[in-house]
């Protein structure tokens, strides 16, 4: 694709240079470069990314399940607070003595009980002692939050960009389908986006969910998968219409009839011709869509319809934290919001430098 | 004024602005409760859920039903003190004997019983008659009332369900047509015939909805009978505005009643409370109740630590931990001088297994031997503590505490965390990693992936199941979970679409048969959501419910459980504890095991509540 986009500048109007030169990547970076915010964001990203394939492959919060403290165990340095939660987990009930029921004359694993016992002899188990304080305080069942704040990130920025990638990937699809043929499979696909922007969007999200749910060969693909999916079916009919307007714009200019003139197919000039032309405009709604997802993400879970009960999101730690911020644990909500608003504004800082580097004339 | 106001505003920063206004506000309240209270006793509380209406025979929910305690007198009733709750006459002369070896019970109205006044009965005074039972029986197979409790009496009484047969047949619902086991003997005598014995029919009628209604009201309102329920009980519905706010007011003409203290327990404080403060006297005392449905748990513990309700029942959860910590008042309570009293409620929950299901179900030792060990692999005591906060204990046998057949001494060690056991079980039957996939599977080698449906929305619902995937993986056994809709959840659960699941039951009755109905196999597809046949449990059950309670029937209760316990068709749950806090000023307040509200036998030290809230 570079090697198009080297090709393409002298006739294209978003590159503004005649001369032999940097293409328009290269300004474009160095646009970026002189903007301190986008910089600063771009780091943070990256940082975040970082921090993604870390837990993803095992390198950080490995152990993020581990349950090492006590039920919401205390941040380290409120190490001396009262946690009323975790002494009810601790108390012993003096419950009297009650003489087990006896099932061996109906129990149909009584002729095995003698080896059951000397089984269950030989299983050794160790019960670590649990932390009155974790780093950054921990969720109910003792883990750290901190963990799983990290864990959670991986999660739900493994959702956002992938959700956004196929969001664009679908939207570019069919606008460039749609705005550079025009006509009938314009109508069609016109009315398909119709169709679909027609619909409330949570409510498209529930009827998705549903269609997934349903499905046998579809429920294989439960969890973090399902939730992409759902996402970038839902989303991708912004990018649509704004990859629309941009083909029918370019479908009339000089180069791509120039292109047509020496014979290149219609798919050649959809998408080696046009598209690296308004690929600014694609990268831009794909780190748009990332920051949207990763809150649409919040919001599935939150509904339960996101990632499963034995993975971690930041939604779903938002929806735990709702019932512990009465009862003073204020710490899960800290991480995940935390988090997430610096990961969210870092994107949107980063969106917005990109589209004034990308597209110098919008400044 | 408005000057000086404006300049006051001008000068105040928003903080003591909102204060200002929080005062303005809370004085007009104030003085209104102070105008209202100073002529009447009256009571304000919530209730954790919106009512749906008070036509008794077409409600189920457990707030409505609840109000309709008061509008209604069903024939019997509990001892308001007596616990275990003990069936006692409430508008009949005695508590029928099963007659004909437990398949007939007469019951004789006590003469003299008048409804409330309607402009339905024309000015004219309405006694109770027998008639008015027969009719509100009818009423609950009555395919227009949709009543949720029609199968009360479905292959119950004889003739019953050939009437109603007859009744779709010719398309109309004949009220007047006699059915030939309810037969009205004289103007106040009822009689049952059933076609098989069973003792839990009397309990029926204490039931809140199991009450006589007149014809002439329901006819005059038919389009709306839920905004119009006349009875025969202490108090009349007011003002309604649905699902926001409920005011009852003494029914003027009602007869009275008295506090029984025969089976009062001297030990119980609360018990010595309520003789203190209604013996001797003519109940009701309450002159208006004000209910307000709030749904949202915080907003209705709010409104009770304002002092705006008289009382909180069933506090949630979240908030416990700061009324009484360790189980015992916060000092901010002891200062307010505000009583708790807790209650087990004649519930359990429970983790079904579906034993239709390839994997968890079936009755040979290795399928047995299989669920035995997932329950043994599974901590309830973090159930109890973490996700219940420790406002619930672990259940030992299905028949919860405060219903008659519960056995404090029964405890079930199957059903007691032991990893090691868990273990060795599933090791033992060949239930090991054969793939190396590093999972459990199954002796046959195919992979074992369980799957949990929970239901979404609802954090609780959620934790259950996390809960699960972990203790599982912890034994090396693959579990996904699902989440779906309350209402698919009970679908799915009635047709069997389901491996494992989490639920619960309260008792319609305080019997334990209603409890064990549960796992009764040709109750398949009705209520027997685990799909258990075990004809062993089948026949005892049958047998029990042809004995009255008594030693006898304890003991195939006893049986039956520990087949429960034996075949594990169940993972038992908890029995939730519920937490009431009452203001000073409450009078003889006593929570019920199974009537849901206690308007009937209150009273209100009305000058105590309003030096509270002139605080």
């Amino acid at each position: 694709m570079s090697a198009a986009f080297m090709n393409t500048p002298s006739t294209a109007p978003a590159a503004p240079l005649h001369q032999p030169s940097p293409g328009l990547w290269m300004l474009a970076w160095r646009r970026l470069k002189h903007d301190k915010v986008g910089m600063v964001s771009l780091a943070v990203v990256i940082i975040f990314l970082l921090m993604m394939v870390g837990s993803y492959t095992g390198l950080i919060a490995k152990n993020w399940s581990k349950e090492a403290g006590v039920s919401y165990a205390n941040p380290s340095f409120m190490a001396g607070a009262e946690n009323l939660e975790a002494v009810r987990t601790k108390a012993d009930p003096n419950a009297i003595k009650i003489e087990p029921v006896d099932l061996s004359d109906i129990d149909p694993l009584a002729p095995r009980y003698k080896e059951w016992a000397e089984r269950t002899a030989k299983i050794k188990t160790t019960e670590t002692p649990r932390a009155e304080t974790l780093p950054f305080g921990g969720d109910k069942w003792g883990r750290d939050v901190l963990q799983k704040a990290i864990k959670g990130a991986e999660t739900s920025i493994f959702v956002g960009l992938f959700a956004a990638l196929f969001a664009v990937f679908i939207g570019t699809t069919l606008g460039a389908i749609s705005g550079y043929m025009g006509g009938k499979i314009g109508d069609l696909l016109e009315w398909f986006y119709n169709v679909f922007t027609s619909i409330p969007y949570i409510l498209l999200i529930l009827a998705f969910a549903a269609v997934f749910a349903s499905s046998p060969q579809l429920a294989a693909y439960k969890g973090v998968p399902m939730v992409v999916a759902i996402l970038a079916f839902t989303g991708w009919t912004g990018i649509y219409r704004l990859i629309r307007s941009e083909y029918i714009k370019h479908a009339s200019r000089e180069y791509v009839k120039a292109a047509q003139a020496i014979g290149a197919s219609n798919s050649r000039r959809m998408f080696v011709h046009i598209l690296p032309n308004v690929s600014h405009v694609c990268l831009v709604q794909l780190s748009q869509h990332v920051v949207q997802f990763i809150k649409a993400e919040v919001i599935l879970s939150y509904l339960g319809l996101g990632v499963p009960v034995d993975s971690v999101s930041w939604g779903t730690m938002l929806a735990e934290a709702q019932s512990e911020l009465v009862i003073g644990k204020w710490w899960q909500l800290a991480a995940a919001g935390i988090s997430m608003a610096i990961l969210v504004t870092a994107f949107s800082m980063l969106t917005d430098s990109l589209r004034d580097a990308l597209d110098p004339k919008i400044k | 004024m408005g000057n000086m106001h404006r300049m006051i505003l001008q000068k105040l920063n928003i903080a003591v602005m909102a204060r200002v206004a929080i005062a303005l506000f809370l004085a007009t309240v104030l003085a209104q409760h102070v105008a209202v209270a100073a002529e009447k006793k009256v009571l304000k509380i919530a209730f954790r859920a919106a009512e749906t209406g008070f036509d008794p025979q077409r409600i189920e929910d457990r707030y409505s039903v609840g109000i309709c305690e008061n509008f209604f007198d069903s024939l019997l009733t509990y001892d308001w003190l007596a616990l275990p709750v003990k069936l006692v006459p409430q508008i009949v002369d005695k508590v029928p004997e099963g007659e004909e070896g437990g398949t007939r019970f007469t019951f004789h109205l006590k003469p003299g019983i008048f409804f409330a006044d309607d402009p339905a009965f024309n000015g004219k005074r309405r006694e109770l008659v027998a008639k008015d039972m027969e009719y509100a029986i009818k009423r609950f197979r009555d395919p227009v009332n949709r009543s949720p409790y029609s199968w009360l009496f479905e292959d119950k009484i004889v003739g019953f369900d050939e009437f109603v047969d007859a009744a779709k047949k010719n398309d109309k619902y004949d009220y007047d047509k006699p059915i030939e086991g309810i037969q009205v003997l004289d103007k106040y005598t009822i009689s049952f015939k059933l076609r098989a014995p069973d003792y839990n029919f009397l309990y029926f009628f204490a039931m809140p909805i199991v009450v006589p209604v007149a014809r002439e009201v329901i006819e005059t309102y038919a389009a709306d009978t839920m905004a119009h329920p006349v009875g025969t009980g202490p108090y009349i519905l007011k003002e309604w505005v649905r699902r926001s706010k409920i005011v009852l007011e003494r029914n003027p003409g009602y007869r009275g009643h008295v506090l029984n203290t025969q089976y009062a327990n001297p030990d119980d404080p609360w018990d010595n409370d309520a003789v203190k403060a209604l013996t001797g006297k003519r109940l009701p005392l309450i002159d208006r109740i004000e209910i307000s449905p709030i749904e949202e748990e915080q907003p209705r513990f709010l409104a009770f630590m304002n002092r705006e309700h008289d009382y909180i029942e069933e506090t949630p959860f979240a908030f416990i931990s700061q009324l009484l910590p360790l189980g015992k008042l916060a000092p901010a309570m002891l200062k307010r001088q505000v009583r708790v009293q807790r209650t087990e409620e004649p519930e359990i929950t429970w983790d079904a297994f579906n034993m239709d299901d390839p994997i968890v179900g079936g009755y040979k030792p290795e399928n047995v031997a299989f669920r035995r060990a997932l329950i043994l692999a599974h901590d309830r005591s973090q159930e109890v503590n973490i996700i219940r906060r420790g406002q619930a204990s672990a259940t030992m046998s299905p028949i919860p505490p405060g219903v008659v057949g519960y056995d404090p001494n029964f405890k079930a060690e199957d059903q007691e965390y032991n990893l090691p056991r868990a273990k060795a079980l599933l090791d033992m039957f060949g239930y090991v990693d054969k793939d190396g996939d590093g999972w459990r599977d199954m002796p046959d080698g195919r992979p074992i992936i369980l799957q949990f449906k929970y239901r979404a929305n609802e954090q609780e619902g959620r934790q259950i199941a996390e809960l699960w995937v972990k203790c599982m993986s912890a034994i090396g056994i693959r579990m996904t979970t699902v989440a779906v809709q309350f209402a698919d959840l009970l679908k799915d659960r009635k047709v069997g679409k389901f491996q494992m699941s989490n639920l619960a039951w309260i008792a319609d009755y305080p019997d334990g048969q209603n409890f064990l109905q549960l796992l009764y196999g040709p109750n398949t597809n009705i209520s027997n959501d685990a799909r258990f046949k075990l004809p062993e449990y089948d026949r005892l059950y049958s047998a029990a419910l042809k004995l009255p309670d008594g030693p006898e029937r304890s003991k195939l209760y006893r049986e039956m459980n520990r087949l429960i316990v034996a075949y594990a068709p169940w993972r038992l749950g908890v029995n939730r504890t519920f937490s009431q806090f009452i203001n000073p000023w409450v009078l003889g307040y006593k929570k019920h095991p199974i009537l849901y509200t206690a308007f009937k036998y209150l009273d209100i030290d009305v000058p105590a509540q309003q030096a509270s809230l002139e605080q």
